[in-house]
């Protein structure tokens, strides 16, 4: 029988190292590609006046494949805990869970829009970007407050 | 990991081999993991801030902060999923109270201070190259016991 206050501990930490890596995916994300679509079609699609050059195929695809493993893994280890946390109802927790692959999915593939000359998916990555950060922590502050409060989080 | 610590450790031989060899994969990433930074960041505190601040004397430029953000982001991940699964392993394993927590506190704790001594060294003082040398070592040798621990009790302890 594993000590519940053992496991508690264990996913507060492994649940502030996430947040840790959500943060530093923000950060990674404004110093490479900029906030903006405007930096977002510069950086993938290149830009003469300044001299970017467009991306390659290869270069977006070094990115987005180990992401698909990086990001499903994270929603995974974060979010199958919350189907033992009675915080939030069964059909929220539902929406929440596909709202976040959903959010991601539309991030990794937008790249490739942007890359091919669609410009609106720049919008697009950043919307799904801005969706995942803040979906995530939302989970984060869902898992969090179980952890700290609820006797069976676990 | 609820899938990894559903079982108890020893009923099912497959499950016993199966967390044998994770365990030493994991022990091999953990032991791998400090010769990658010993060669990436230097193997000594001056060196360590060389490589980060730079040394105008030898020609060492800074670390760009994009070069350090993607350092930060795939070792953290890698960091959570090495840990995470090696403490889910720990929680079955028969030790005490006291001695799982302090291994849970020391390796993930000082898994979270030694990125944040990382970004510490960057922004700020030289200083901080202490605790991110002594966070780092840390978390890898709690890491490494942890998995002997593991690898003993999965080998040699039959309950």
């Amino acid at each position: 029988m594993i000590n519940h206050q053992l496991f508690r501990i264990l996913l507060f930490l492994a649940l502030s190292l996430i947040l840790l890596q959500l943060v530093s995916g923000v950060w990674l994300f404004s110093e490479k590609f900029g906030l903006t679509p405007s930096s977002l079609i510069a950086y993938f699609a290149g830009d003469e006046q300044k001299f970017i050059s467009a991306k390659s195929v290869e270069g977006v695809l070094e990115t987005a494949v180990p992401h698909f493993l990086a990001i499903s893994t994270t929603i995974f280890v974060s979010a199958h805990f919350l189907l033992f946390t009675q915080i939030i109802s069964e059909h929220k927790k539902y929406l929440l869970i596909a709202s976040i692959f959903i959010a991601a999915l539309v991030d990794i593939f937008s790249s490739f829009g942007i890359l091919y000359g669609y410009h609106l998916f720049a919008y697009a990555k950043l919307i799904g970007f801005y969706t995942f950060e803040l979906l995530m922590a939302l989970l984060l502050f869902i898992l969090f407050k179980a952890a700290l409060h609820s006797p069976s989080s676990h | 990991m609820k899938f990894l610590v559903s079982k108890n450790l020893h009923t099912n031989p497959n499950f016993t081999l199966l967390l044998s060899f994770y365990a030493l994969m994991m022990l091999l990433y953990f032991i791998g993991d400090i010769f990658y930074l010993i060669n990436f960041f230097g193997p000594t505190p001056c060196e360590v801030i060389s490589t980060i601040k730079g040394k105008a004397e030898d020609f060492i430029e800074p670390l760009s902060l994009l070069s350090l953000l993607e350092h930060l982001h795939i070792s953290l991940f890698l960091a959570i999923l090495a840990l995470f699964t090696t403490m889910a392993i720990l929680l079955r394993l028969s030790l005490s109270f006291t001695h799982k927590k302090w291994i849970i506190l020391l390796a993930m704790g000082s898994a979270l201070l030694s990125f944040m001594a990382l970004l510490g060294l960057y922004f700020s003082s030289k200083w901080m190259v202490y605790p991110f040398i002594l966070f780092s070592l840390m978390w890898h040798l709690v890491g490494i016991y942890a998995l002997s621990i593991a690898l003993y009790q999965l080998g040699f302890k039959k309950t």
